[in-house]
């Protein structure tokens, strides 16, 4: 089930939250949850894929108390230890055991057979939850949950067990057990699911329709621009399906009462890479700042090993194929040069170069992102450099940017804090009442066109979803 | 300032946050009522209101609501059904389908102004040439004391082109905005129009020289509403029909209608919504073939026409969703001509394995965007009109949905008129011919039907039954 489903949005959710509503306590209101998140785990899908999440909860129940009893000692790293390779088998078996198998035939020339079992829905997610409420427990940042009723929510919250956020359990933690309620937490709830699916429905749906057009055909006779333009396009496309769908999930969070971390800071506005990833997928950018960066794999001296590891391990995180690889290594790459440039040296530089210069890296790297088949990989490149002997423009650009002029201007003018200044505005201005009643249109408009365009495409999932 | 100046300022001060913080809470809960209000109603929309079983816009049946089968929960494919079944048989589909069409176009999802949009062809309707692997041939039809064994078969050919139905690309369309008119840019190599000449040649050695044999292969409307210079560059249809006569053997006929057609495109011989002719096209290409075949032929005069409003074709499914309103609020209107002897005819329906199902008419007027099974109720019947002629001549028409519209027009010109289709028909097409005393056999197809490999190797498994 995806939250840009007409099926989530007016069946699902209405239902969930009616049922929600009308409990008054807070450990029925969890078991609720927990019954619905179960349900939306498994719907259309067998039930049997409920049995690693479930494992994963149980295990790390006890982890957490075990670490936090322990902390400090060897037996405490070992539990931690323990914790994490076992998430992390988990989940290599599910998701890159079939990668593996692959490149090993490819590199030994063996035929070993493998058949991908599939893997559970969200578990890069829920694994990275659950592998930091551990750490968190030992690092007695947090403080062990005794109710096993509220971990299982915490972790199979639907709100966030697809894609995210990764929400760490300290920051979550007081609100599972007393709901943070106001009225105003409610609006913005429900505002931001019609603004998040809004997101989805009108800008990425219809931004990756054309990325489709330049890329899906023969990558190799596209022009330099045309390489360029449907790169642009698909960075906006995931920054508007995922930052959509983060919206939704927050919004969904906040109408539960319960605070979800936030995974957008209008990535766009960086001035260079290692910002660009302090705006975007935020939640996860911390989640190895915190959990590996800063863990002397390597030993003290050899930090920037560690920092390729981190990048390694974000591109891969993300799926089981070598762009990926390939993409968070790119990344890493820039960001050991700014570094090695350092702060001081890098204030110096004007700013307008440096928006270019991050840009453009952003862009060729989301054009990274989307060929997971290699050989179309190697044609995008060899455009960018014209080795393919293509012209620099092609009339294709200007009929597409023509065809869907407005699309474009929209989805490039939200990517800066509109919004945010125009709420601003109207906060403190007199002009508080019309700007407030303006935003119920705009929002209950972005709810009914939303749906309408379901019916016209319904069949377009979250990206995130997939990893 | 005075002490009780400040203090009263302060208060002022305070009191209008107050008054702010009021504000916003009502202003909170109104938003939170009318979103909520927005929810509601459509709640009560989706699950209320009676779903839409069948989407006549994409000519599809939409998903039902799960049947319960022991093990469907467990297995997850009942809560899928379910999920798609409320996701897809939205009430008044067509209708919302519409509407979603129109806020693409109207909201500014495209720009607008200009004559043509012109979608990029992929690579499939280039004019380069391919390498298409051996036709499949009939065995040699053996006696009973004939023991040779049959020859091996190669595996069909097929297109790597994703042609979704009757020779549609994805893309590859040619949109003319000022006259509203949607056309297919069509495609074709040199290799798959010799194709479908060796298939009709093979026809030929199997049928013998005692039938006559024809081909008609509709052009699309991009031949004749297109700037030269665009007709050029995308390929004149002209050469194709020169080619495909070229490779034909002397004896099949080549019935070119596109001289036929060329003086009147000021009429309505083309659908601007969908990729078919209209009727009135299809009485000219017949008008060609009746006198190519030597049978007599009734003047348009003598027809009674009769109009069918609001037809929006097949193109609604594949031009850009921002140019979907602009189809439906341009429709077509199908005409669609009863032929005088009408009431002298018999039209039987038989199933494609040719078991007689019902009698009726070769003309079943449809509504809206269904008008074009007008003519033939469509292509899921093989047809036999009897007529009223006398002449001892037995037309087979082997074809596509272009051949449905030329039919009724030959009700004056042959004896009997067996309708069948390549891409359904399910016995062998000599066997039958031969069983049917066939007199005339027909390729009345569009011209993706021979052009494209998959389909020209349909024309061919028909011998291989």
């Amino acid at each position: 089930m995806t939250f840009s489903s007409i099926f989530f949005l007016f069946i699902f959710l209405p239902i969930a939250l009616i049922f929600y509503y009308i409990q008054r306590d807070n450990r029925a209101r969890n078991l609720i949850l927990v019954v619905f998140s179960l349900i939306f785990y498994t719907w259309g899908r067998e039930l049997y894929w409920v049995i690693p999440i479930l494992f994963t909860s149980i295990f790390d129940y006890f982890n957490g108390f075990l670490a936090h009893k322990y902390q400090g000692t060897r037996k405490g790293k070992f539990i931690v230890a323990n914790s994490v390779i076992v998430n992390l088998l988990i989940l290599g078996f599910f998701k890159y055991s079939g990668f593996i198998v692959e490149n090993i035939n490819n590199a030994f020339g063996t035929e070993i057979e493998f058949n991908s079992p599939g893997f559970p829905l969200g578990i890069s997610f829920y694994t990275f939850m659950t592998i930091s409420y551990v750490v968190d427990c030992y690092w007695d940042n947090t403080k062990p949950e005794r109710s096993y009723l509220s971990y299982l929510t915490y972790i199979s919250l639907f709100a966030h067990i697809t894609a995210g956020p990764i929400t760490r359990y300290s920051d979550i933690r007081e609100s599972l057990h007393e709901r943070d309620w106001t009225v105003a937490g409610l609006n913005e709830g429900i505002s931001r699911i019609a603004i998040g699916l809004g997101k989805k429905v009108i800008l990425a749906n219809n931004l990756y329709t054309i990325v489709g057009e330049f890329f899906d055909g023969d990558v190799s006779k596209l022009s330099f621009v045309a390489t360029i333009y449907g790169a642009i396009l698909y960075s906006m496309f995931v920054y508007y399906d995922f930052s959509g769908y983060c919206d939704m999930a927050i919004g969904i969070g906040k109408m539960l009462g319960l605070n979800l971390s936030e995974n957008f800071d209008y990535p766009f506005l960086c001035k260079d890479v290692s910002e660009f990833w302090r705006r975007w997928h935020i939640t996860l950018g911390s989640f190895f700042r915190d959990y590996l960066l800063y863990i002397p794999i390597f030993g003290i001296r050899a930090k920037y090993l560690n920092l390729f590891l981190v990048w390694f391990t974000t591109g891969f995180w993300h799926g089981a194929s070598w762009n990926y690889i390939i993409w968070g290594l790119y990344f890493g790459v820039f960001i050991f040069f700014e570094n090695l440039i350092g702060k001081k040296r890098w204030k110096k530089v004007p700013v307008v170069i440096k928006h270019i210069y991050s840009k453009i890296v952003i862009i060729i790297g989301f054009g990274i992102f989307y060929f997971t088949d290699t050989s179309k990989l190697v044609q995008f490149f060899r455009n960018l450099v014209f080795a393919n002997g293509n012209a620099f423009y092609d009339s294709s650009v200007g009929t597409s940017l023509y065809n869907n002029f407005f699309l474009i201007i929209a989805s490039f003018l939200f990517c800066f804090p509109i919004a945010k200044k125009l709420n601003y505005i109207s906060e403190n201005t007199k002009l508080l009442i019309p700007m407030k009643f303006i935003r119920t249109v705009i929002i209950a408009s972005l709810i009914i066109v939303s749906t309408i365009l379901l019916v016209e495409n319904n069949s377009q999932a979250f990206l995130y979803e997939q990893f | 300032m005075s002490y009780y100046e400040k203090v009263s300022k302060k208060r002022r001060r305070r009191s209008y946050k107050v008054d702010r913080s009021k504000t916003l809470y009502k202003y909170n809960v109104f938003n939170i009522f009318v979103i909520v209000l927005v929810f509601i109603a459509g709640l009560i929309y989706f699950i209320a209101f009676p779903k839409s079983e069948r989407s006549e816009y994409e000519k599809r049946k939409l998903e039902e609501f799960p049947k319960y089968k022991f093990g469907s929960i467990f297995d997850g494919s009942f809560t899928n059904q379910l999920s798609k079944h409320i996701d897809d048989a939205v009430p008044f589909r067509d209708k919302t389908k519409d509407i979603a069409a129109k806020i693409m176009y109207y909201f500014g999802l495209h720009a607008g102004g200009d004559d043509t949009i012109v979608i990029p062809n992929d690579n499939d309707n280039s004019q380069a040439e391919e390498t298409l692997p051996p036709l499949q041939t009939r065995p040699p039809e053996q006696s009973s004391a004939d023991t040779t064994a049959p020859q091996t078969q190669t595996t069909p050919a097929t297109t790597k082109k994703p042609f979704v139905e009757e020779g549609i690309a994805e893309n590859g369309l040619y949109i003319q905005k000022e006259t509203v008119r949607v056309m297919e840019i069509p495609g074709g190599t040199k290799a798959a129009m010799e194709r479908y000449a060796q298939v009709l040649n093979q026809y030929r050695q199997y049928l013998g020289d005692d039938i006559n044999i024809y081909s008609l292969v509709a052009p699309t409307a991009f031949q004749f509403y297109t700037p030269d210079d665009v007709l050029e560059k995308y390929g004149n249809q002209k050469d194709k029909m020169e080619y495909i006569k070229s490779k034909l053997d002397s004896s099949i006929k080549f019935i070119d209608v596109i001289p036929a057609l060329e003086p009147h495109t000021s009429e309505y011989i083309y659908a601007r919504t969908d990729f078919h002719w209209m009727p009135l096209g299809a009485y000219y290409a017949a008008e060609e073939f009746a006198k190519a075949a030597d049978v007599p032929f009734t003047d348009i005069s003598k027809y009674t026409p009769k109009k069918i409003e609001d037809f929006v074709g097949a193109f609604l499914n594949y031009v850009p969703a921002s140019y979907k309103a602009v189809l439906t609020e341009n429709p077509d209107t199908y005409t669609y001509y009863e032929a005088p002897n009408m009431a002298l005819t018999t039209t039987e329906f038989y199933t494609q394995s040719f078991v007689l199902k019902h009698v009726g008419e070769f003309l079943v007027p449809a509504k809206g965007a269904n008008a074009y099974s007008t003519s033939l109720d469509g292509d899921e019947w093989v047809v036999k009109i009897k007529t009223n002629v006398k002449n001892g001549r037995k037309l087979l028409m082997i074809k596509d949905s272009y051949g449905n519209s030329i039919a009724p027009f030959l009700s004056s010109s042959f004896e009997e008129i067996y309708v069948v289709d390549y891409r359904k028909f399910k016995l062998n097409i000599i066997d039958f011919i031969k069983q049917q005393e066939i007199t005339d056999l027909m390729f009345g197809t569009g011209l993706w039907g021979a052009i494209t490999t998959s389909k020209i190797d349909a024309i061919n498994a028909l011998t291989l039954k």
